[in-house]
């Protein structure tokens, strides 16, 4: 059997999730998340995130503002919304729920 | 050696090799279509744009002055492979060659059972034979559904016709193609060909985009697709081109001279050989 496919699926459904975790910390533009991914072992094409992002922010659950940077061209900083927060939320609890369903038919 | 301009990206100036500059060019440009299409996709284009500034700047801090087409291939593999949307594609394609597969094999153990009476193999044949131009027809149909015919603006003699129709037909060599127009048109069969020519000429157009070259070879329009054929136009050191109907113009003009002028000037000596004749 070929697991590449149920894997990438996977991935998929978390990479949102992952990256609103992340956001509800703190404000991050893309790098950020890129590297905060990449610390985590996500494995996840560049590419792949600016559509993902857009999205989100199309949907209200981010926002952003432009930054000024000394080191580069300019930052744009996406923030959770409301809306976000409380979408968070929601996940969190499905993770939960996910997580327990797993660990209990794994043991 | 290698030219070099300088580019301002977001207010910072890079000193960048020209062919360097055409792939980053092309890409960004790629981009920028293919998400142009989808809402709120220009957003999605700026993002990899500042993406790739901030890329390039990151390579600056490092100590690298000039960039050259190493860099910029590098930079298109860490963002380019959108491998979201080729993997979906994958996925579906993959489950029709199943379902394919399955109708095929229903048909074998059919045609397994025993002692075939002659009207049951005659049915089979038929069954065959129409299977047969069943797929042929479907074969040439998905064909003409998923591939564009272009004139090759980067592969031609006069308007490319000829390479055109090697890459939609999928037959490789444009030489087999040219060599028989122009065997035709001397044995006289294809007289009415450079005619023929000249308007696919005037009518078709020509493959100047990387999207167009995909929809050419029958390839869908993802970004990994166009990030692939950009870096293939690159190494080919194919431009972006402008399409200019003056070589077609010079051809029209060529036939019609062609077409009138010698009649014209075989009449004229016919009349002047007749003159003579009078004469002497």
């Amino acid at each position: 059997m070929n697991t590449d496919n149920t894997k990438s699926q996977m991935r998929k459904g978390m990479l949102e999730y992952c990256i609103m975790l992340l956001l509800h910390r703190q404000s991050c533009y893309a790098n950020d998340i890129i590297q905060r991914l990449r610390e985590a072992e996500m494995i996840v094409m560049e590419g792949t995130l600016y559509p993902l992002l857009s999205r989100l922010k199309n949907d209200g659950l981010l926002g952003y503002e432009w930054r000024e940077s000394t080191q580069g061209p300019p930052r744009k900083y996406y923030t959770l919304t409301a809306d976000g927060e409380e979408a968070l939320r929601q996940l969190d609890a499905s993770w939960e729920e996910i997580s327990r369903t797993v660990n209990f038919l794994k043991q | 050696m290698k030219k070099n301009i300088s580019i301002n990206l977001f207010g910072t100036l890079y000193n960048i090799d020209e062919d360097a500059y055409n792939l980053l060019e092309n890409y960004l440009q790629s981009m920028q279509r293919y998400f142009g299409r989808q809402e709120g996709g220009e957003e999605v284009a700026d993002d990899i744009e500042h993406r790739v500034a901030e890329l390039l700047w990151q390579r600056r801090e490092a100590g690298m002055t000039a960039i050259n087409i190493e860099t910029v291939k590098e930079i298109i593999d860490t963002i380019g492979n959108a491998e979201q949307i080729a993997g979906e594609d994958k996925q579906e394609s993959g489950s029709k060659e199943q379902g394919q597969y399955e109708r095929s094999d229903g048909q074998y153990s059919r045609s397994q059972g025993q002692e075939t009476s002659f009207k049951e193999e005659f049915n089979q044949f038929a069954n065959d034979a129409g299977k047969l131009a069943r797929d042929a027809y479907d074969k040439g149909y998905n064909h003409v559904k998923t591939h564009r015919y272009y004139r090759c603006a980067n592969d031609k003699i006069l308007g490319g016709i000829c390479s055109g129709l090697a890459v939609y037909t999928n037959t490789g060599d444009p030489l087999v193609w040219r060599l028989g127009a122009i065997a035709l048109t001397l044995l006289g069969i294809g007289l009415p060909l450079p005619i023929i020519y000249i308007v696919m000429w005037l009518v078709v157009p020509a493959a100047l985009t990387p999207e167009d070259r995909l929809r050419q070879q029958g390839k869908q329009i993802t970004p990994e697709n166009l990030t692939q054929q950009v870096k293939e136009d690159s190494q080919q050191m194919i431009m972006p081109a402008r399409e200019t109907h003056r070589g077609c113009l010079i051809a029209i003009i060529v036939v019609l001279a062609i077409i009138f002028v010698v009649p014209f000037i075989a009449v004229l000596s016919t009349f002047f050989k007749m003159w003579m004749n009078m004469i002497f």
